[in-house]
């Protein structure tokens, strides 16, 4: 009973926080929309000059949805610099050299991979061109010792077939494409932002709850009302409980604007199942408001509590599920699943690109659980602090 | 009856109470004055079950302290306001009143918020309320459910005379129906009690009525056992 009157009144008070409530829906809205604009679209339009370069190749790029300025004479870096191009590829001896201007990683993957692969495909095309011409020398060949044999006195003709079955293997696939690329999952239209989205969105709905839920436990110390409560004949769970569903109500509110928002406004694709993905961020935003409460046990200031976002905030990110844990050192892998952003982040990749369903991510959900209840134990045992019963 | 026997206190090394034995009249008002750190807070907190004492005894209608049913029959008045800001007057009493699991009657809130003068304030948010207005909220929220012991910290820190006037005499009135212990340090407010602890240097320096205090020191105000207290170290 004291549990729901705890609730109705956190309900109020943030109600009545507008800037708490704009922090809770508004921020997240607006951090994920620059997310989906600033990362480059695969379909933006990607230019090349060309030196010297083989129509062939031209053509390939082409073919790609490359602009390409053929020119004769021009200096790379200066090319470049002034804007007139992606990258400037140039041929000479059969060597080519590509030139980019490298400031941006994510922006250079395109023309990298398009001018590769369009200079791939030549190279196929000519070796193909050589082994065409191979044959037909061969048959030539062949075409000639039959004529001489022809030539000899039928008794010293040997009982041979001199034309093999060379002339029906000369017909390879050229026109079809030297490469293609086959995703496991998803499809060639994936950026970035299809990728670290699911993680983000975790992230957004850990991020907030945890500042939120820190930030008002720390002024219900300060202000001595959490005091004030303890001397009246409530249990410490109660509390606790109240703490963590009117606080949760809003938790569940913002992770479904935030994932509603994803989907149906920035269309991101989900593989998987929304309600997977609903139940995955409760659970952790539930984590988050444990974590915040007790953290907020630390604190004296607003300061300090945002003292605890590169600490505790910022390292989880790394482990979300955006970096590959496999290729981290050894020391680092073994931190990982002390995060609970970790589960989450994996779980979120799992349902939204690869679309796996609930059975498949039980054990992540599993572990965000065990987290839940560890956090809401150490609180209740925390408030020990304030009363000795 | 609240009976404290043989409480001592530390905090690290050093001792916060030592070796306070004390017995508080029912339905009287017992103030405890010292000075500012000589453990009053301390003390109190320890009878409401907020600090562990290492050494003694505390009893209420004896049953030993800390007990959480106990707090039913407490009201607590903190030295700070300890009040929902961002909630109206109306609503913080009506919190405090679910949390001792009362259902409190709409006449009884409004009999309350009569009595501390805040009826036509009750729905402004206490962020607008003036320092005044505040203790008498606090106040008003001590007493919401009857409660057989008041605790009371400092509670006429930063009030105007005249408001002082007046919640002495709604203390004295509630001596009807409950047992009172106070802190303070204004020793002008300490005559109005029944009963005084002096408290210094972490004990019980002196205790019983004013008068009898006041006598037994052959002074003519409370100040002036004090500085009697310090000539004796």
């Amino acid at each position: 009973m004291r549990t729901l009157f705890i609730i109705k009144r956190i309900c109020k008070q943030v109600l009545r926080d507008k800037r708490t409530l704009a922090l809770l829906f508004l921020a997240p809205i607006f951090v994920i929309t620059l997310l989906n604009y600033i990362f480059p679209d695969p379909d933006d339009e990607v230019t090349i000059a060309t030196v010297h370069v083989d129509p062939d190749i031209i053509s390939v790029l082409e073919e790609n949805q490359v602009i390409v300025q053929e020119e004769t004479d021009i200096d790379p870096k200066a090319y470049l610099e002034a804007g007139h191009a992606n990258g400037v590829l140039e041929e000479k001896d059969g060597e080519w050299t590509l030139t980019i201007v490298n400031d941006n990683p994510i922006n250079e993957g395109p023309i990298l991979q398009k001018s590769t692969q369009a200079v791939m495909e030549h190279n196929i095309n000519e070796l193909v061109d050589h082994i065409d011409e191979a044959v037909t020398k061969m048959n030539e060949f062949s075409a000639g010792i039959e004529d001489v044999l022809t030539q000899l006195p039928p008794e010293m003709q040997p009982d041979l077939d001199t034309a093999p079955d060379l002339q029906t293997d000369t017909e390879l696939g050229i026109e079809e494409e030297a490469l293609t690329v086959d995703y496991v999952y998803g499809d060639d239209r994936y950026s970035f932002f299809n990728i670290i989205n699911p993680i983000l969105v975790s992230f957004f709905v850990f991020f907030f709850v945890f500042l939120i839920a820190g930030m008002a436990m720390l002024k219900e110390r300060s202000s001595g009302t959490l005091e004030k409560l303890l001397s009246t004949p409530i249990r410490k769970s109660e509390l606790v409980f109240g703490y963590l569903f009117g606080y949760g109500i809003f938790a569940v509110l913002q992770t479904a604007v935030i994932i509603l928002f994803s989907i149906y406004i920035l269309d991101m694709e989900v593989a998987g199942s929304i309600i997977d993905m609903f139940i995955i961020n409760i659970l952790l935003s539930f984590v988050a408001l444990g974590l915040g409460l007790l953290l907020s046990t630390f604190v004296r200031s607003e300061f300090q509590m945002m003292q605890f976002i590169p600490l505790i905030i910022v390292p989880q990110i790394f482990f979300s599920g955006m970096l590959k844990i496999e290729s981290m050192e050894e020391w680092l892998q073994w931190l990982a699943p002390f995060m609970p952003l970790y589960h989450a982040g994996n779980a979120m990749l799992d349902v939204v690109l690869k679309g796996f369903q609930l059975s498949e991510i039980t054990a992540s959900l599993l572990i965000l659980v065990l987290f839940i209840v560890i956090f809401v134990t150490l609180n209740i045992l925390g408030l020990r602090r304030y009363r000795k019963v | 009856m609240i009976h404290l026997k043989n409480i001592s206190k530390r905090f690290g090394k050093q001792t916060v109470l030592h070796d306070i034995s004390v017995e508080i009249a029912p339905n009287q008002i017992t103030g405890l004055l010292g000075p500012s750190g000589s453990g009053k807070t301390t003390l109190i907190k320890c009878l409401m079950g907020m600090e562990k004492y290492d050494a003694g005894l505390i009893t209420i209608n004896d049953v030993t302290v800390p007990n959480r049913k106990l707090l039913n029959k407490i009201g607590y008045m903190a030295q700070s306001d300890s009040l929902y800001h961002d909630l109206t007057g109306k609503e913080n009493i009506e919190l405090f009143a679910h949390m001792y699991g009362k259902r409190i009657s709409k006449k009884h809130t409004q009999a309350i918020l009569d009595l501390v003068q805040l009826d036509q304030d009750k729905h402004k948010l206490v962020e607008h309320y003036s320092g005044g207005m505040k203790r008498r909220l606090s106040l008003a929220i001590t007493f919401i459910h009857q409660p057989e012991f008041l605790i009371l910290d400092e509670p006429t820190v930063g009030i105007d005379p005249v408001l002082k006037m007046n919640i002495w005499e709604q203390l004295h009135a509630l001596k009807e129906s409950s047992t009172l212990f106070i802190t303070t340090h204004i020793m002008d407010e300490a005559m109005k009690c029944d009963q005084l602890l002096l408290m210094k240097n972490q004990r019980i320096a002196a205790s019983g009525s004013p008068q009898e205090i006041l006598e037994t020191y052959g002074v003519s105000d409370i100040d002036q056992v004090f500085l009697k207290l310090e000539g004796e170290k």
